[in-house]
């Protein structure tokens, strides 16, 4: 876990960090302005990060509770990668191979035509996009319930 | 192969027939769809570009007017961008990174399946313009505004680019999030993350990207939509709106979508130029540093586009672009000091490699010329772009894609593929890029403005014009060779068999069949490095991968 929790928090200030800069280096002095489109995009990628990073963390104390190291700090500190990763958390992948793999499904390939139906009603019409959005539902409702057969 | 362990699930029939490719759920097959239809609009698009050339051959209108000529070239710029490279590069990550980790599948196989469906409706509709009364879209593959607005691109045409680029968006999107999570929860035990072989490194930081940014063209893509079907004014000054902020919106895609066009296939040749210069990578942590700056980089370049606006601050923009510079030379450094004093061999995969640093060698040089913005006024939409651009994308995605190909197709399909069609592929591209995209430097130098369908200048541009021609066409005869190869020695089962290893390649992928089984391993080498198949050939030998590798001289570096 302290892995994917690394790579996006860094990518969370990477993107914070040249925010701000961007935001000072794109002063215009004849206008007085800032450029507020290009700092929004930059705060906006490190929000994204941030918050998936902050997803990741919840599961990530609920894996360490009990554990050597399970303070907040502890955690802190192995996210910003001060601290060996190792732990009942980390370096440890999923074993390949262990889980079944899923069955043949006509089911994204119908979902995809239903969507490529919805969006050329949006430019041709209605008759193409309720065709489109009842085939949606369906394969959405069929992809659900093959996921619910046994494997 | 000593040492093996950790067995796996046993193998299950896969079936290659029609049905079921349209139901596959297989990371191996998806890959083979993903590569297969973006060689395909490699083709549709390639034939655009061969009419554009047939129609600049000589000044004057030809066969072809301005409106078609604009869709040409927008069609052509679309399909290389969003319908080819970017599936080949996705194409090759679907197969390979499930298979270099050690992973059975990838983390989602059904959203992996929807991801591929979904590039592939969105790639027919883009191009489905063309049978509209008023054609495909013609503002250029930058779907600027206000030229991509309902007031100067009326009809179905650009609306159908716009659900198409939305599709193949979101179907990008998904298939990172499903490689961001099968790198980090899948990888076979003792693949530690400095051990995971550079191609899906590359991928790893591409998918970032691609989940970074992707949305925001996205995004833009769907204002743009509701711009031109309700008349709302998100780019229209006269509404409130703003044209620049199509331009930060595309280009905050934009630039980071060069690399992630090129990542994947610097990921290619770092896997070739090892096996075939029989060495180690030289300097892999600075390999995956380089990779990860060059990513930390890209997302602070997009306005060096829009110098010539006067909106953006040109020195922040050139700082950080010129910046890229760096990391890029790492890599350049790690691959020819991996080539030095090493067993070299010229097999099509290693030709192509070489190539691809030749070519974006020079792409890479003209790129901080760009960059400076008292220069970048000067050659602002003249054919100096166009050149610049075709050898990063061409000269660097196209012929180390290729080198791709020849890789892993062995891997793929069982059958190698006929060396000498692969050396005369090679050169005729070689040959055919270079009287194709060089002289365009000159032109643009001169002024020769880009995405014209008719041009008057010195008189030196027509010979220069019928030269570049003729190169184009020198191109698509080389790439009939590389086709002509596929369907002798692959589809009809011509070439001869491949083996499991048919190069000593060093990653996972090589350890298991060719083609792999559904569960892709029955057993895996231990991994004790970040390439664990040389490992177990030198244990093979009697020899410690470990103690080999930490030989002074190799250019190792800790596994």
């Amino acid at each position: 876990m302290a892995e994917e929790l690394r790579f996006f928090l860094r990518t969370a200030l990477y993107s914070a960090a040249i925010g701000i800069i961007y935001w000072f280096a794109s002063y215009d002095a004849v206008h007085g302005a800032y450029d507020w489109i290009g700092t929004v995009m930059l705060a906006a990628a490190g929000l994204a990060s941030g918050a998936v990073v902050v997803v990741m963390a919840l599961f990530a104390r609920r894996a360490l509770e009990g554990a050597p190291g399970a303070s907040t700090l502890g955690v802190v500190a192995r996210w910003l990668g001060f601290t060996d990763p190792g732990g009942p958390a980390g370096q440890q992948p999923l074993a390949a191979g262990l889980e079944p793999l899923p069955r043949r499904s006509a089911w994204p390939l119908v979902s995809s035509l239903a969507v490529a139906l919805i969006g050329l009603g949006i430019v041709f019409g209605p008759w193409l996009l309720l065709p489109g959005i009842v085939l949606l539902a369906g394969s959405v409702w069929g992809w659900v319930t093959q996921l619910q057969v046994p494997r | 192969m000593t040492d093996l362990a950790q067995p796996v699930v046993p193998a299950r029939p896969r079936g290659d027939g029609i049905v079921a490719y349209l139901t596959t759920t297989d990371h191996k097959q998806i890959g083979m769809l993903y590569l297969g239809s973006g060689l395909l609009f490699f083709l549709l698009a390639g034939a655009l570009a061969l009419l554009m050339r047939a129609e600049l051959s000589t000044p004057g209108l030809q066969f072809l007017d301005e409106a078609t000529y604009n869709q040409l070239f927008t069609m052509h710029g679309t399909g290389m961008i969003f319908f080819f490279a970017s599936p080949v590069a996705l194409g090759f990550a679907n197969y390979l990174i499930p298979l270099q980790i050690g992973a059975p599948d990838v983390a989602f196989p059904r959203l992996n399946a929807l991801t591929y469906w979904l590039f592939l409706m969105g790639g027919l509709i883009a191009f489905s313009g063309f049978l509209t009364i008023s054609g495909a879209a013609a503002f250029g593959w930058t779907g600027y505004v206000p030229l991509s607005d309902g007031t100067y691109s009326p009809g179905p045409g650009p609306n159908l680019w716009i659900v198409g680029l939305i599709l193949s968006g979101t179907s990008g999107i998904l298939g990172a999030v499903n490689f961001l999570a099968t790198v980090f929860t899948m990888r076979a035990p003792g693949m530690t993350m400095f051990r995971v072989p550079i191609f899906t490194w590359n991928m790893l930081v591409v998918s970032m990207l691609i989940v970074l940014t992707f949305p925001v063209l996205t995004s833009a893509l769907v204002m743009l939509l509701i711009d031109r079907t309700t008349g709302a004014g998100f780019f229209d000054p006269a509404a409130g709106g703003s044209p620049i902020l199509w331009q930060h919106l595309f280009w905050f895609f934009g630039h980071p979508e060069v690399y992630i066009l090129a990542l994947p296939f610097f990921g290619i040749v770092t896997e070739t130029i090892p096996v075939f210069s029989g060495k180690r990578l030289f300097g892999y942590r600075p390999m995956v540093f380089a990779t990860l700056l060059i990513g930390a980089l890209s997302f602070s370049v997009w306005a060096h586009h829009m110098f010539t606006t006067g909106s953006v601050s040109n020195l922040f923009f050139a700082i950080t672009s010129m910046a890229i510079a760096i990391p890029t030379g790492v890599k350049f450094f790690n691959w020819i000091a991996t080539m030095w004093r090493g067993r070299l061999r010229f097999p099509s995969p290693m030709l192509f490699s070489i190539g691809f640093l030749l070519m974006f060698l020079i792409g890479g040089i003209t790129g901080p010329f760009l960059a400076s913005p008292p220069i970048d006024y000067h050659v602002q939409d003249t054919y100096y772009v166009v050149a610049h651009m075709h050898y990063v994308l061409f000269g660097g995605s196209v012929l180390a894609a290729f080198a791709g190909f020849y890789f892993w197709i062995p891997k793929m399909t069982g059958r190698m593929l006929d060396e000498r069609l692969g050396h005369v592929h090679f050169w005729g591209l070689m040959v055919g890029m270079n009287l194709t995209f060089f002289p365009m430097h000159f032109l643009g130098l001169s002024g020769m403005p880009r995405r014209v369908a008719d041009y008057s200048g010195p008189e030196w541009w027509t010979p220069v014009n019928l030269l570049i021609s003729l190169g184009a066409v020198l191109v698509a005869l080389s790439v009939l060779a590389f086709v002509t190869n596929i369907v002798i020695n692959v589809l009809m089962g011509r070439g001869r068999e491949a083996g499991d290893d048919p190069w000593g390649g060093y990653s996972l992928e090589w350890a298991t069949t060719s083609p792999p089984p559904h569960h892709n391993f029955t057993r895996l080498p231990p991994i004790r490095s970040e390439r664990p198949v040389w490992d177990a050939r030198q244990a093979d030998r009697g020899v410690s991968g470990e103690a080999k590798a930490r030989k002074p001289g190799s250019g190792g570096s800790d596994g």
